[in-house]
């Protein structure tokens, strides 16, 4: 392992500082570690110098505001595992976050390190392939096991986002908020990431020095609005949406959604796909519905015509089998992966079917 | 068994485990040593490749870089536990990407690893062979040229130049058996590399000393067999080698071959310091010595009313670039392929084949997981095609006690079918299959379905010493020069000594020992421990006891044969009882006593395991999950319940790991798989329920108090069982490991509609 400086800058204007002080391939940002260390010691990154974000207050906790959540970007894993409003109002996001690697691992992963995490592409981990990604010619998946890769969106490369947190934040109203050399910015989480078409060696759109410094996401009713198995009616006291656009109607509502997660073993794995699925509910009428999957594509992936398809449903009359059909549009598998297709569809019927209920 | 013990069959915890789990147990990489360096070697990225030229001039100038060491700067000696065709660092020609072409010792590892990264190589490309089939056809590049050269070959003539081991088993002759046959099934399996997965990477620390000794430490359980091994390599005579006792962190096979214990040697050579080597889990991953993948190939012969009547195995293992982490001449690898199976004409063609590959090792039970896979996969597809129950079909050719086994072996006591109903019995594999409330309910297609495997495997052999004291104060000392692998003989140990000698078993101290202080020993593995270390021991505290109770005779008059050990006092009825501790003071000294044990594998003795899966298998996206596992063991006294199961239970997991999870995941020889996310092994969170239960044979075995083994005996059959209870679920024969979601999905499409 080649040795590096760390620091750790007490404000964000510091942290902004000390990253953009140094060639982007020289400096990374050090949150929980759990991902970065395993890729300096495998030879796939050589940083000098690692900038900690453990020391700055403000990126840490999680607090209600006037637009709903915000959890700062050194928010652990466990923290939004545990906490109690997430659990009742934004279930998708407690389920992926509950289900994310291993308990170790949960209680020092951040949210911000979930979201930027590399992908685990056999290749872009090796230490001897020189990928696309790690600015070399090739990509070694097109040839070789493209068991974990995408089924769309590949562009030269093929990689899948590995974060959970973000295909369950999909399905909610969520900004992430940036800071940077030139300000603070805030941009909505389906702009944040970025597939190879865009930059081969990136995964969103961050630029150098910029940092996550946090998630915030749009309110939902508060209440147990949807567990497992549980079914649960009760009209709640005010009108909440999935989105803050404003509709016309009003009337009583309730969100549900939940995450579901393939995978090759119980515990310390990533998604072979995953599925995340919110739906608004009205009157038994599916107001608004919103569904994402991951292990399919180098972003989390909309699944927009399963969404279209629910979009004024009634409860009774929503077939979760056509809405699974629909969940990968125009799918490209490479000669290895062709199973997510089948297995992405059973989980958006499984999904579908469990909300409906 | 009626005798009754004290301190034999209680489930005592481990007396070592304190210290391990304080972290006061020290391993290889805790050791420090005045001026100790850290060594690194640089590693072929190619699968066969020509070295051209090594250019290390810049590594050599670079501050902190003690020696730089490449194939010209050492002896060319191949090494090998073996078969001696390992080059200790390569010369000429690189077989296999990780294969060490050059070695750093500099003051730190970063500097070690820098220095890495300075040495320019220029190779030429060979072609390679990746498939061990392939290797054996005409056109493969033949991988060792000076084969027929090496010292500790196998006798018999190679068939191919890739063949570097032979080997044919069986009675009668089987193109007569598959002449008497109503139907002749044939069908083609593969296993993939496992790797071991113990928590401690391989380590060494070597320092020549004062004299110009070899002092080395090293994670090995075989130090006995290192330290020649090492002769041959370095030169030095046996005697001026001491391997130097120290804890090793977890073992599965793996720790018997010496990675990087000559290059230590050279290194420290060079230096005059103390070089240590830990290897990374990537190099462990890329070129340690994992289970040998297979290619099996079983043509079996039944009638129709079930009964086999020939069976014909072609097994290739793939053993990669060298044959050097194997410690047997021959092959030995698949011989208990047939099954336990009555029949008259039986044959096994077992074939060792050098790739361009990771050089493969010994890793629980050898060879046995990989064939039992096969063979106990195809009765079920045979038993399917017969319209058998696979439970009535195995009953109706399972070997009976007295018969004759499918090699000609005369099996005693053998517990075949009383093992196999235990298994089924308890499993409830003839209820009825319920789906799961909770997998019912998430919307899968999911089925639920039983299978039963079946193994046996036979009690270890060899030679060990043991040493034991006992002082004024009543101290008892147990000298052993086995190693602790983890596995809990340590306590087995001093349970012997606590029955023999009447002390708790906590109180006897352990000490071990190094290669200068006995003449020889096995080392650890192959079922081997509790029969031929537990002898050891036994002989030496029956020894010690002897001389007590003649010293008690001659002090006290006791009848010597009356003379009883109980609660750390000597006693004979109608006498005033002694201290332990007060009755060696009057000898003057230590009391002391020693034994060495030999033996060799008793082929009439076996022991067997039965197996019964249950798994729901969701027809939509081919997941598997294992509900239930059942296991039912032949055991003879079991000296430890605590031990025995923890044996069982990792046992069960490694073999569910194969089954499920486990491939080192090869592509033109590079391995892709080179971390333990990718290489996937099972977490607590994978383990089913398991059902244990113990069929007392009434023979018993022949480690002290009558045991048998249970290290390697429930690993083997745990892939087949899956395999045979996702067939029943679903009717997807998956025919190579592991079987993965793809792999069942694969099948479901592929079956007739």
């Amino acid at each position: 392992m080649q040795p590096f400086e760390f620091v750790e800058p007490r404000t964000i204007d510091e942290a902004v500082a000390l990253l953009s002080a140094q060639p982007e391939s020289e400096v990374r940002i050090i949150a929980g570690a759990s991902d970065l260390l395993s890729e300096i010691k495998e030879g796939v990154i050589a940083p000098r110098r690692l900038v900690s974000l453990g020391g700055i207050p403000e990126l840490r906790g999680i607090q209600a505001t006037a637009e709903g959540l915000r959890l700062g970007a050194m928010t652990t894993i466990t923290e939004i595992a545990q906490h109690p409003a997430i659990v009742s109002r934004y279930a998708s996001l407690a389920q992926a976050a509950q289900g994310l690697a291993t308990w170790q691992i949960r209680n020092v992963g951040t949210l911000g390190g979930n979201l930027a995490q590399r992908p685990r592409c056999w290749y872009y981990r090796h230490p001897l392939a020189v990928c696309l990604k790690k600015g070399g010619d090739r990509c070694y998946a097109l040839a070789g096991v493209s068991k974990h890769l995408c089924v769309t969106g590949g562009d030269r490369c093929y990689i899948v986002h590995p974060s959970d947190t973000a295909v369950a934040l999909s399905v909610f109203d969520a900004q992430v908020e940036i800071a940077g050399p030139s300000g603070s910015r805030s941009v909505a989480l389906g702009d944040f990431f970025a597939g190879p078409g865009r930059d081969l060696t990136r995964e969103n759109i961050l630029e150098p020095g910029e940092l996550v410094t946090g998630v915030v996401v749009v309110q939902i009713p508060p209440g147990p609005l949807y567990q497992r198995g549980e079914a649960n009616n009760t009209p709640l006291p005010q009108r909440h949406a999935l989105s803050t656009a404003e509709r016309g109607g009003g009337g009583i509502s309730e969100v549900r959604s939940l995450y579901l997660k393939a995978r090759e073993r119980e515990t310390g794995d990533f998604a072979l796909v995953s599925v995340a699925l919110a739906l608004e509910l009205e009157g038994g009428i599916v107001r608004q519905a919103r569904c994402a999957l991951g292990g399919v594509a180098p972003v989390p992936y909309r699944a927009h015509e399963v969404e279209e398809y629910l979009q004024d449903k009634r409860v009774s009359g929503a077939d979760a089998v056509h809405a699974g059909s629909l969940a990968l549009s125009h799918p490209r598998p490479m000669a290895g992966n062709g199973y997510k297709v089948p297995l992405a569809r059973n989980l958006v019927k499984r999904a579908v079917a469990e909300l409906l209920r | 068994m009626t005798t009754s013990y004290q301190t034999i069959g209680q489930p005592v915890s481990r007396a070592e485990g304190p210290d391990k789990v304080t972290g006061a147990a020290l391993y290889t990489a805790d050791l420090n040593l005045p001026g100790l360096l850290a060594g690194k070697c640089l590693r072929s990225p190619y699968p066969h490749a020509r070295i051209k030229s090594i250019d290390a001039s810049a590594a050599r100038r670079l501050p902190g870089v003690r020696a730089v060491l490449t194939g010209q700067d050492i002896p060319e000696n191949l090494v090998g536990r073996m078969l001696r065709d390992f080059p200790m660092l390569a010369k000429d020609v690189v077989r296999f990407v990780g294969q060490k072409v050059a070695a750093v010792a500099a003051d730190d590892l970063d500097i070690a690893q820098h220095a890495l990264n300075l040495i320019e190589v220029d190779y030429e490309e060979l072609p390679a062979v990746f498939d061990p089939v392939e290797a054996l056809e005409a056109y493969a590049p033949v991988l060792h040229p000076n084969f027929m050269k090496y010292a500790g070959r196998a006798d018999d003539p190679q068939e191919h130049p890739n063949a570097m081991a032979r080997a044919t088993w069986g009675i009668g002759n089987v193109a007569e058996g598959f002449a008497q046959a109503d139907y002749i099934f044939e069908h083609t399996f593969r296993t993939p590399h496992q790797h071991q997965g113990y928590i401690e990477p391989h380590a060494v620390i070597a320092q020549v000393d004062g004299q110009g000794r070899l002092q080395m430490w090293v994670n090995c359980k075989t130090p006995f067999l290192l330290r020649r091994q090492l002769s041959e390599g370095i030169g030095l005579p046996q005697d001026r080698i001491r391997i130097n006792p120290i804890n090793i962190g977890g073992d599965f096979g793996g720790k018997g071959s010496f990675m990087d214990s000559h290059v230590a040697y050279w290194l420290s050579k060079a230096t005059g310091r103390p070089v240590r080597m830990v290897m990374n889990y990537i190099e462990e991953l890329m070129a340690a010595n994992p289970r040998h993948p297979a290619v099996m190939t079983f043509k079996t012969g039944v009638k129709r009313d079930g009964t086999i009547t020939a069976r014909h195995a072609r097994l290739i293992f793939d053993s990669g670039a060298y044959g050097a982490f194997r410690p047997q001449k021959g092959i030995t690898y698949g011989i208990g392929a047939i099954g336990p199976y009555r029949m008259e004409h039986s044959q096994i063609d077992s074939y060792l084949v050098y790739t361009n590959k990771v050089p493969c090792g010994n890793m629980r039970a050898p060879g046995a997981p990989q064939s039992t896979f096969a063979s106990e996969c195809q009765i079920d597809l045979i038993a399917r095609e017969l319209g058998m129950d696979p439970y009535q079909f195995r009953l109706h050719n399972l070997v009976r006690d007295g018969e004759e086994s499918p090699l000609g072996h005369h099996w005693r006591n053998f517990m075949g079918k009383p093992t196999l109903d235990a298994a089924v019995r308890e499993a409830g594999y003839q209820a009825p299959k319920m789906t799961p409330p909770d997998l019912a309910a998430d919307g899968g297609d999911w089925k639920v379905g039983r299978g039963i495997a079946v193994c046996e495997r036979h009690v270890g052999a060899g030679s060990s010493t043991a040493k034991i004291s006992v002082d004024g104060q009543g101290q008892v000392t147990l000298y052993t020069p086995l190693q602790d692998t983890g596995a809990g003989f340590y306590t087995m140990l001093r349970q012997v000594v606590s029955e023999e000698l009447g002390v708790p078993y906590n109180e006897v101290s352990l000490v071990p020992w190094s290669t200068d202080d006995a003449r020889f020993d096995s080392g650890v593995g192959g079922s081997r421990v509790t029969h031929v270390g537990g002898q050891a021991v036994y002989g030496a505290a029956r020894a010690v006891r002897a001389k007590l109770a003649a010293l008690a005779a001659d002090l006290y008059g006791w009848p010597e044969s009356q003379v009883v050990f109980k609660e750390s006092m000597v006693a004979a009825a109608g006498h005033q009882a002694v201290s332990l501790g007060a009755l060696a003071a009057r000898s003057g000294g230590l009391v002391e006593g020693d034994f060495t044990y030999d033996s060799e594998r008793d082929e009439d003795l076996t022991c067997f395991t039965a197996q019964v899966a249950e798994v729901a298998v969701d027809r939509e996206t081919g997941q598997v999950k294992v509900l239930n596992f059942t296991t039912a063991q032949d055991v003879g006294t079991v000296l430890n319940p605590q031990a025995h199961q923890g044996q069982i239970d990792g046992g069960v997991m490694q073999g569910l790991g194969y089954a499920l999870l486990e491939e080192l995941k090869h592509e033109d020889g590079r391995i892709s798989t080179l971390t333990f996310g990718e290489y996937k092994m099972p977490t607590i969170a994978d383990i089913p329920p398991l059902r244990t239960v113990l069929v007392q044979s009434q023979s018993g075995g022949p480690s002290p108090y009558g045991g048998k083994a249970i290290g390697e005996q429930p690993i083997s059959a745990v892939a087949p069982a899956i395999a045979n209870a996702v067939l029943d679920a679903v009717g997807a024969s998956v025919t190579q490991l592991p079987i993965t979601a793809e792999r069942v999905l694969q099948a479901l499409r592929s079956q007739p509609a």
